[in-house]
């Protein structure tokens, strides 16, 4: 049954006609067109669909839609007009931290809450925060020192 | 027939009304998205009651006996929760991934009842009950009665989960150990949730259960009467004893992930790990 679901997507009151049970990825990318949220396992163990409910980490391809309903969403587009974003988006790129690019938006959500709450992260709490983020490409390493180096240049971004 | 004005309903009576018209209760939604995929796909997913608007459902509240805790109350809210006794923290912090444990909730695991649901080893060790809610009638039941087998539980069509509930002092030492192949995102193969309290080095109370070596957590009960009354530097003499005793009490099984063997195996040594601890205890 098709229903209108209303909430907060990135900063902007919207609504949506869908059914409540709908994966909330598939509406977000085929209602609202943010194709940055990638679905990889559909089953909420790579982190591909990463995105930011009332703004914590959340999978979205394990939510239904009507789940969200007077929630805030964010994803990776809501992101990009950040300082933290650009400064995370340098620190990738210089680091090598992105191959094929799949599991980047993913990361750089949850590097992004990461960075929010926690000023300077070791090694330890980069991989355990990104735990549930994999990457078939990179080998990781590349990606915690992105993280690193974007904690460094952070100044006021968060 | 479950209408539009209800999916979202604020009361726990009005919430199992809806859920004995035929809907399906969402609390975070990790397993249910995951249980209805197919039929989500295909179009012929039951209507769903999302649980979050239901107030009642959240927080934690210590009163005079019993600490009360909502069942919506999310993982990462219990791994960072000093009020509650330190082991159910470590469990639910040893849960799939960040991200999961900032939606997947308390109730849902406990109503899944997977034999390698996390939290329920600790939940057994702390003697929790669960209260139940229909439309007309609330009931108690401590959680290894809820439990009734694989992914089955004592929950009629008409009742929710609506408030899990520890008795207060708990126990003061703890112990936990998960055993699986990666720290994200992998399921149990064995775990060791052990709750004790202490006088002067004598064993006052003390629980202990396995989880994944069962049909539902299995709880040692011959073990803990052994233990009670002995001071701590016998359980350490007799560990050897005490470690084939929880390696006669687990009932495994061959899967996919390990076969019954190793699992035995690894539930002796790990409680064997935990008597190694009580030749130094800590203060
Ligand atoms: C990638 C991944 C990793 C995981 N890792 C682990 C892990 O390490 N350990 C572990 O134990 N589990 C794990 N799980 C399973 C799952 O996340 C947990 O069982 C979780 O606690 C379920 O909670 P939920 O709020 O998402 O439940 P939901 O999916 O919302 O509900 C689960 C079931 O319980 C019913 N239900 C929920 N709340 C109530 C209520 N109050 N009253 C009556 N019925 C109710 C629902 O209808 C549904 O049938 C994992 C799942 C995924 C996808
Ligand atoms: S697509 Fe959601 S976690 Fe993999
Ligand atoms: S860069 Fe290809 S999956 Fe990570």
């Amino acid at each position: 049954m098709t229903r209108t679901i209303s909430f907060n997507l990135n900063g902007a009151p919207v609504k949506a006609d869908a059914a409540h049970e709908t994966r909330l990825v598939d509406l977000l990318r085929n209602n609202f067109g943010l194709t940055g949220i990638k679905e990889g396992c559909g089953e909420g163990e790579c982190g591909a669909c990463m995105i930011l409910l009332n703004g914590f980490p959340a999978l979205s391809c394990i939510m239904a839609a009507g789940a969200v309903e007077g929630q805030q969403v964010t994803t990776i587009e809501g992101l990009r007009s950040s300082p933290g974003f650009d400064i995370l988006a340098q620190a990738f790129n210089d680091a090598g931290a992105v191959q094929c690019g799949y599991c980047t938006p993913g990361m750089i959500v949850i590097a992004y809450a990461l960075l929010r709450d926690d000023p300077a992260p070791d090694e330890q709490t980069i991989r355990s925060a990104m735990a549930g983020n994999l990457c078939r490409c990179t080998g990781y390493a590349m990606i915690v020192e992105a993280v690193t180096l974007a904690a460094k240049r952070r100044g006021e971004a968060w | 027939m479950v209408t539009e004005a209800v999916t979202y309903p604020t009361t726990p009576t009005e919430a199992a009304a809806v859920k004995k018209a035929g809907a399906l209760p969402y609390a975070g939604g990790t397993d249910l998205m995951i249980h209805q995929a197919e039929n989500i796909r295909n179009g012929q997913c039951p209507p769903m009651v999302f649980l979050g608007g239901v107030k009642a459902f959240h927080g934690i509240t210590k009163g005079n006996n019993e600490l009360r805790i909502g069942p919506l109350t999310t993982m990462a809210e219990l791994a960072a929760s000093a009020q509650i006794p330190p082991i159910l923290s470590l469990a639910c912090n040893a849960m799939g991934s960040p991200a999961l444990r900032n939606i997947a909730t308390l109730g849902g695991n406990i109503c899944t009842a997977s034999p390698a649901g996390d939290s329920l080893p600790a939940l057994y060790t702390l003697d929790a009950e669960v209260k139940l809610v229909s439309p007309a009638s609330v009931r108690r039941m401590p959680v290894h009665r809820f439990i009734t087998g694989p992914g089955k539980t004592a929950l009629e069509p008409d009742e929710l989960l609506a408030a899990i509930t520890i008795p207060v002092p708990a126990q003061e030492l703890f112990h936990y150990r998960k055993v699986s192949p990666r720290v994200a995102n992998a399921i149990t193969k064995v775990s060791l949730a052990v709750s004790l309290a202490v006088d002067d080095e004598i064993v006052r109370d003390i629980g202990i259960a396995f989880g994944a070596v069962g049909p539902t957590v299995i709880r040692c009960s011959p073990i803990e009467d052994v233990c009670i009354g002995l001071p701590l530097h016998r359980l350490y003499r007799d560990r050897a004893r005490l470690a084939a005793m929880a390696r006669d009490s687990v009932k495994p099984i061959d899967d996919l992930r390990s076969t019954a063997l190793y699992r035995e195996a690894v539930a002796a040594n790990l409680f064997a790990e935990f008597l190694e601890t009580l030749n130094h205890p800590k203060p």
